[in-house]
């Protein structure tokens, strides 16, 4: 049976999971089961990833990479030694050691995974990930949400509905899911969420805590230079988790700063009374986001059966109290809160090659979409009013339609924009793209324009907008990121992370921009862009056509060897006309002998 | 759309429990990961159905239109589609 | 036979016999000319009567074929054949009669007449006959039929769905060969049937046009909803036979026909129509007929068609929710152009029918009266909003009041007819609610209650009710159900936290000290972060004093005072307190005197921010009221002195709040100035900005900092992480769409000449005519240069006329009106 990784890329760790003879298990390696989500320059300019990453990070934070995921979707990029990388970049890093992971162990390459995501992640988040996916050199069957996949792992009584409310809390990422689970059903109510909170966010304050009182006493600020505030950041993250359990912990760390040539030492004790205020307003910020996954679930906390906690954060004492009192229940952390995601993705790795492993999936889209239209905003007629036509909390995958009118009579096109969010007006929403219906009807206004949105499961949206008169009719599918990616842009990524992989199995290869291609194609020389095009149009044709020689009939067999021959040939005298019109023959020759079937 | 009684296949009587339980073991028949197409038609259906009153609002005060013509056109074009033609009359449609 | 021929033949004698075949073939009568012509030439062969002998025989022969006779064509054909072909014209043809008849394989050797191009198409010819009509291919012409015989195999394989099979046939046919359109054509079928669109239109899209496969995919693309260029009437005919040999009948020709009516809105013709289709349609599914039934009557009643409506409901069977087309007929009222037509007739009638609709279960027969009165309700509404806003200038009080009456009766009948329907109960209460009527309102929400026991809206909505009128013992009770089903809301939080302080109020008042601390207690535990508020701790020293236990409210006071850096709000804290738990009007008075005192003392930024909130959130005693603003009005003095004080965040933001509620707009932006100043990080102060620019409506206000100010406000309430930040964030969003929503050109996905769709609201159809205003589609800036220009004209100063304006139109209620009025 084909074996597909699930793979948590978490904020601060990832983790990989398979699933083999109906068991899930978590692939460790020297002992250890996550892999801190860390990449960095070791001082041979070998690459680093993982413990060793994370070790370095305090002694060379210039060129270490921490918590990616905060970055993906965005434009932004991060300068690792003399590179500057895509976060998609950092993160096919991460997850092409964990696809090398599951290939030591498993003695096979696996090339198919199920990636998570935070449920409120949204178009641009989800494809980045997806491409990040892709350059490590997976094909990413799905990608599923955190507190989804946490949900699978489990175990629900056979014969009863419950009610779980997931409480996500991980390094990055906030993630509250309501979930159903009735007669071998999983069903996703609602989600709620913040991709921008979580415990680094609490590093931050207790970081920003010492730092305040440090320099109040010695009048030196830790966070001016990088490697005093790493070494900082790196004990307070110590002092937090040390929190979850004790009731004080010391802080201290020797000859952390100078002032006038005397050596500063930072010795500080830090007690759970002092740092739960500290924090107190972000995790009220999450309860805001419970009680509006409850609302959009039409239930309320007496109607939910359980409550269960994923990821590292979700371990703060402070964290279990406050949901305890305000959900007025005890809370549970039978599974894993570290590893549960990954398994659940591994288990859905397995309900998507078929087997029968668990329960039958329904998760939901966390963010409205709709279309720009004219309208009625805020009592103003306005333009950029945002007409919902897949609201938040539809199951996928979901198809919704929504008839719109011109405004105008003689109204010759038509502008279908796309935009995601729960504000009336898009222009506080997200683009996600668009498109001109042109050539509509000469009518007056009120000419019907049917727009129909297909979102499939992995959150992928195809619009396509008809007018109702004519049959006219226009479809676009939205691949945000990709396509802004695609093509030259990838390329160049993946040799880059082929190269940075190869330093590091050499461990003394220089990373950098200018590595030499060992495999490169044997006539080294450079085609121009277009003759390249029709080059590998070309051989991808004609392997096509190879496979379909030995069913084919004498005649088209001959015709086809011709074609070939002269395709050959023009490749080798570079003749593009020749080459092309060779191309559009064999392409028409091998359209016909192809079965229909 | 099709008739959400027909896709989930119950009665207009149908209660609640019983139209949950139709739905779950539709669900668990056409799991979307598997059939998207068919899962949506049996989500979108129930969606229709769940809220009774909304269901007897619906049906109350719409008055169809011309949607349905297309609906009952575009569904008889797919049943007339499905049925194959004799070798014969096929034939016979080359003069002109 | 011969002697017979000849007879009539010389009844024509003093005919020249040229002349007389000529004219029969001139008249088409080929027979007769072929049979004069083969008589003549057999007396005097040779010279000119040859040349119409052959044009006779082909004559005849083409008649022959068009009429299907190919056995005595084929005669016929053989006799031309044995006479020899001289003639160039009949020549030319004759390659394709024979063709026809099936006897190319006789085509004289010497026809080397033919082009290249003439033999192709007679190739193509041959191999489409070869597979339409095989017997018509000699039997010499192996390759041709063999060829053909795989094509009728794979179309027979296709017709009992063996695709693999057709497939198998197929591969042997090749690219050159001419029979490769029909590989095409039956790929294209396949996909025909498996109703894969993009391969039908791969396939058929290379068809040849000419040629036999492109005329039968025409029919099958129109069957498929495909879009077919030209469509005549033999393709119509064509779809009736497939349609007639798949389903018996053609259905479908009539169904596209009613559509095509509807199109046009040619109702009369529709139910005429109808009427010669109905058996049709029943007869061939039942399920049809229903659907059909519902798009006619519901397009009717759209249309608001009455009349017609009327005609159709004879000829047709009624829905089954409206067995005597009273619904029908009501929406067609509701949609009629005509006043006379009054639906509300047709709707009581249905309510009638809807009490003996034997189908309908009992629950689901009240609901749906009960929804109906809702309508009703929902209707008698919009006619008051109609005379409300009628523009003639008579006093239309009576009517109004009518109508809402009639509404209220509504709404009643909606809640006795289902009890159980929530919605019904609050759309009442919001009636109610606008119509000033709380007592009412609080009725319709404990008849909710009773039915629906955990309706957090209405348990919330009573608890507030009760809480309003001072009654906090039913608040008490509400808001302890609804902190229940919501534990983790705030508002309820405060809500019930308000309920316990005013029931701590009853029993302190009523003497009933222990259950009153009890109460004091309760609401402590509900908001643990407010109990050593000012505000709680003065309402346990209130409570203390009352109860005569003087030793405890003192320590009650010096904890209070240990919080604060001076005693001001306290004493203010203690004075709103007192007269609450309404102690001797002498001891109000000495706190009352005590506050006076404090409040000359030098400003401080927790005292003025302690007594702003105090002021802002206490929550207001119904008889407490009056003093309530008598005190604001002494704050508001002492922060008008607060100048040189150094902020704190918190107490800055109470101030400003405090300025807000009691709309000193002026003072405040003073505040707010030295709030961006001394806090640019906070999103609050600069969403002020915003407010107050919107404020000064559209010929005043500045835009550009208007946006800057809300866009700041909208990236700082972003990254923070205090909760009332983002109801600030969607404030300052809606802020910010007001602003600039009616501004073309901003947005740089607006372009000029491709006008955005427009969502239709049903309710927006009547009102659409009067956006037509003239400045609806301007700028404000426009609007504003529009306003100097015309006031340069006029020679007037356009600020003056600002300020006239203002004087003499609407209060300066808020900016919404304001900016409305002008767009």
């Amino acid at each position: 049976m084909e074996i597909i990784l699930g793979i948590d890329l978490g904020t601060t760790n990832s983790v990989v999971s398979i699933l083999r003879d109906g068991q899930v298990e978590v692939l460790a390696e020297d002992g250890q089961k996550i892999l801190p989500s860390v990449v960095g320059l070791g001082p041979n300019k070998e690459l680093l990833v993982g413990f060793p990453a994370q070790n370095q990070w305090t002694l060379a934070p210039d060129r270490t990479v921490r918590s990616i995921k905060r970055k993906m979707g965005s434009d932004e990029t991060v300068r690792l030694g003399e590179q500057t990388y895509t976060p998609q970049e950092i993160s096919a890093i991460l997850l092409r050691t964990l696809k090398e992971r599951a290939a030591r162990q498993l003695g096979e390459e696996i090339r198919k995974a199920v990636i998570t995501v935070p449920a409120f992640f949204n178009e641009q988040q989800r494809e980045a990930t997806r491409e990040a996916g892709e350059l490590a050199g997976l094909e990413v069957v799905r990608i599923i949400n955190e507190p989804t996949a946490a949900s699978l792992t489990y175990n629900p009584s056979p014969d009863r509905l419950e009610r779980l409310l997931v409480y996500d809390l991980g390094g990055g990422t906030f993630d509250v899911s309501i979930v159903q689970i009735e007669q071998g059903v999983v069903e996703v109510l609602s989600s709620h969420g913040d991709t921008q909170l979580g415990g680094d966010d609490f590093d931050q304050l207790l970081l920003d805590h010492v730092c305040d009182r440090f320099q109040e006493e010695h009048g030196v600020d830790l966070r001016a230079t990088l490697t005093s505030k790493s070494r900082v950041l790196k004990a307070v993250e110590e002092a937090k988790r040390q929190l979850s359990f004790e009731a004080f912990v010391a802080v201290e760390l020797e000859f952390v700063a100078e002032k006038a040539g005397v050596p500063l030492h930072l010795k500080r004790e830090i007690s759970r009374p002092e740092y739960e205020p500290l924090i107190e307003p972000l995790i009220n910020k999450t309860l805001v986001c419970v009680d509006e996954a409850l609302s959009d679930a039409k239930l309320t906390a007496k109607q939910i059966d359980r409550v269960v906690l994923v990821g590292g954060a979700s371990r703060t004492p402070l964290v279990h109290q406050l949901l305890q009192e305000q959900l007025g229940q005890p809370i549970h952390a039978e599974v894993d809160p570290d590893l549960c995601v990954s398994m659940g993705a591994a288990i859905q790795g397995g309900l998507i090659v078929g087997l029968d492993v668990g329960p039958v999936l329904v998760d939901i889209t966390p963010h409205t979409l709709g279309v720009q239209c004219l309208g009625d905003l805020h009592g103003y007629r306005s333009s950029y009013c945002c007409a919902p036509v897949i609201e938040r909390n539809t199951a996928l995958p979901a198809s919704r339609s929504e008839v719109f009118y011109t405004a105008q009579d003689g109204q010759k096109a038509a502008m279908v924009e796309v935009f995601q969010g729960e504000d009336r007006d898009v222009r506080h929403n997200e683009h996600v793209g668009g498109f001109h219906l042109e050539g509509l009807a000469e009518t007056k206004q009120g000419n019907e324009i049917l727009v129909r949105f297909d979102l499939d499961l992995d959150g992928i949206l195809t619009v396509t907008a008809t007018e109702k008169l004519t049959g006219l009719e226009k479809t676009l599918t939205i691949e945000n990121a990709m396509s802004r990616f695609r093509g030259e842009h990838q390329e160049a990524a993946r040799t880059r992370l082929e190269a940075a992989f190869a330093g590091d199995r050499q461990a003394a290869g220089p990373l950098s921009a200018e590595v030499p291609s060992a495999e490169s194609s044997p006539t080294s020389e450079v085609l121009p862009p277009e003759l390249a095009g029709a080059v590998g149009r070309a051989n991808e044709l004609m392997s096509k056509a190879e496979e379909l020689l030995p069913g084919a009939n004498e005649q088209d067999a001959g015709e086809m060897r011709d074609l070939i021959g002269r395709l050959r040939r023009a490749i080798e005298t570079r003749a593009q006309a020749e080459m092309e019109s060779a191309l559009a023959e064999l392409d028409e020759l091998v359209f016909y002998m192809q079965d229909a079937v | 759309m099709r008739d959400p009684y027909q896709v989930l296949d119950v009665s207009a009587d149908v209660d609640d429990a019983a139209l949950r339980r139709r739905y779950l073991e539709l669900v668990r028949r056409y799991p979307p990961e598997r059939c998207p197409q068919q899962f949506a038609e049996v989500r979108e259906a129930y969606e229709q159905l769940r809220d009774p009153a909304r269901r007897l609002e619906r049906e109350l005060f719409k008055a169809g239109g011309c949607e349905i013509l297309d609906d009952v056109i575009a569904g008889m074009r797919s049943k007339l589609q499905e049925r194959r033609i004799a070798t014969e009359t096929l034939l016979s449609l080359a003069e002109r | 036979m011969a002697s017979k021929s000849r007879k009539r033949a010389k009844g024509r004698t003093n005919h020249d016999p040229v002349e007389q075949v000529k004219r029969s073939l001139d008249r088409g009568d080929y027979k007769q000319a072929l049979k004069d012509a083969r008589v003549w030439y057999r007396q005097s062969p040779g010279g000119e009567l040859r040349c119409y002998l052959e044009h006779a025989y082909m004559g005849r022969l083409q008649q022959l074929i068009r009429n299907g006779l190919t056995d005595d064509a084929r005669r016929i054909a053989g006799e031309l054949l044995d006479l020899g072909v001289t003639e160039t014209a009949v020549e030319s043809i004759l390659p394709d009669v024979l063709l026809a008849v099936g006897m190319l394989d006789r085509l004289p050797q010497a026809q080397g007449r033919l082009t290249d191009e003439d033999h192709r198409r007679l190739a193509v010819k041959a191999a489409d006959q070869a597979v339409v009509r095989p017997g018509n291919t000699p039997a010499s012409m192996k390759e041709l039929r063999g060829e053909a015989k795989r094509i009728r195999a794979a179309l027979e394989a296709v017709e009992r769905g063996d695709e693999a099979g057709a497939s198998d046939q197929l591969k042997e046919i090749s690219r050159q060969s001419v029979f490769a359109d029909w590989k095409y054509f039956i790929r294209g079928l396949m996909a025909y049937y498996r109703k894969d669109r993009s391969e039908m239109e791969a396939n058929w899209g290379r068809l040849a046009p000419d040629r036999a496969a492109a005329s039968i995919a025409a029919p099958l693309k129109i069957m498929a909803g495909m879009p077919v260029p030209e469509q005549g009437v033999a393709l119509r005919a064509k779809i009736a036979r497939l349609e007639a040999q798949a389903a018996g009948q053609s259905v479908l020709s009539s169904l596209i026909r009613l559509r095509q009516l509807l199109a046009d809105h040619n109702w009369a013709q529709v139910v005429k129509t109808f009427r010669v289709v109905r058996q049709t349609l029943r007869d061939f599914d039942v399920d049809l007929y229903q659907k059909v039934i519902d798009c006619l009557w519901g397009s009717l009643a759209r249309e608001g068609c009455l009349d017609e409506l009327v005609r159709f409901s004879r000829i047709a069977d009624p829905p089954a929710l409206d067995p005597r087309w009273n619904r029908a007929q009501a929406i067609a009222c509701e949609n009629s152009e005509y006043y006379d037509d009054d639906p509300r007739v047709y709707w009581q009638q249905y309510l009638d029918d809807l009490e003996t609709l034997p189908w309908l279960p009992v629950s689901q027969r009240n609901l749906a009266r009960g929804l109906i009165w809702l309508h009703l309700a929902e209707d008698d509404l919009e006619e008051a909003v109609r005379f409300r806003g009628c523009p003639c200038g008579r006093d239309h009080s009576e009517e109004v009041e009518l109508a809402m009456r009639n509404a209220e009766f509504c709404f009643r009948a909606c809640m006795r007819a289902a009890p159980d329907y929530a919605p019904g109960y609050m759309l009442a209460a919001r009636f109610y609610r606008e119509e000033q009527r709380p007592r009412e309102a609080a009725e319709v929400y404990a008849g909710l209650l009773e039915r629906v026991p955990d309706h957090l809206d209405a348990l919330t909505e009573l608890a507030d009710h009760h809480v309003r009128r001072g009654s906090a013992r039913q608040a008490l009770q509400y808001a302890i159900r609804a902190r229940d089903l919501k534990p983790l809301d705030k508002a309820t939080g405060e809500l019930l936290w308000t309920s316990q302080l005013g029931m701590a109020e009853e029993l302190g008042r009523a003497g009933d000290y222990d259950q009153a601390r009890e109460a004091l207690a309760a609401a402590d535990s509900v908001l643990p972060m407010r109990a050593a508020d000012c505000d709680v701790m003065a309402r346990k020293a209130v409570l203390e004093i009352k109860a005569n236990n003087p030793a405890g409210a003192r320590s009650l006071v010096e904890q209070a005072l240990e919080r604060l850096e001076e005693p001001t709000v306290l004493w203010l804290a203690m004075t709103l307190a007192a007269s609450r738990y309404q102690l001797k009007l002498e001891e109000v008075w000495l706190y009352e005197e005590r506050w006076r005192e404090a409040l000359r003392r030098r400003c401080r930024s927790s005292t003025a921010g302690g007594m702003c909130r105090l002021i802002v959130e206490t929550p207001p005693a119904p008889q407490a009221d009056a003093e309530l603003s008598k005190y604001a009005r002494d704050l508001w003095g002492y922060v008008k002195r607060c100048s040189r004080v150094k902020w704190n965040l918190e107490d800055l933001r109470a101030v400003c709040e405090f300025l807000g509620a009691y709309d000193q707009w002026s003072l405040l932006m003073k505040f707010v100035k030295k709030g961006i100043r001394r806090f640019p990080e906070v999103g609050y102060f600069h969403h002020l900005v915003g407010v107050e620019e919107i404020r000064k409506g559209p010929l005043r206000f500045n835009r550009k900092r208007t946006i800057d100010a809300f866009q700041r406000a909208i990236l700082l309430a972003s990254a923070s992480s205090d909760p009332r930040d983002r109801r600030l964030l969607e404030e300052a969003r809606k802020g910010l769409s007001v602003v600039t929503g009616m501004l073309p050109g901003v947005h740089s996905r607006t372009s000029r000449n491709c006008d955005p769709v427009c969502h239709w609201d049903d309710d927006d159809d009547d009102e659409a005519p009067s956006d037509g205003v003239p400045f609806a589609d301007m700028t404000v800036e426009a609007i504003r240069e529009l306003f100097e220009q015309t006031c340069a004209r006029l020679g007037l100063d356009p600020e003056q006329v600002i300020d006239e304006l203002n004087k003499r139109g609407p209060a300066r209620t808020g900016a919404t009106a304001k900016t409305k009025g002008l767009v």
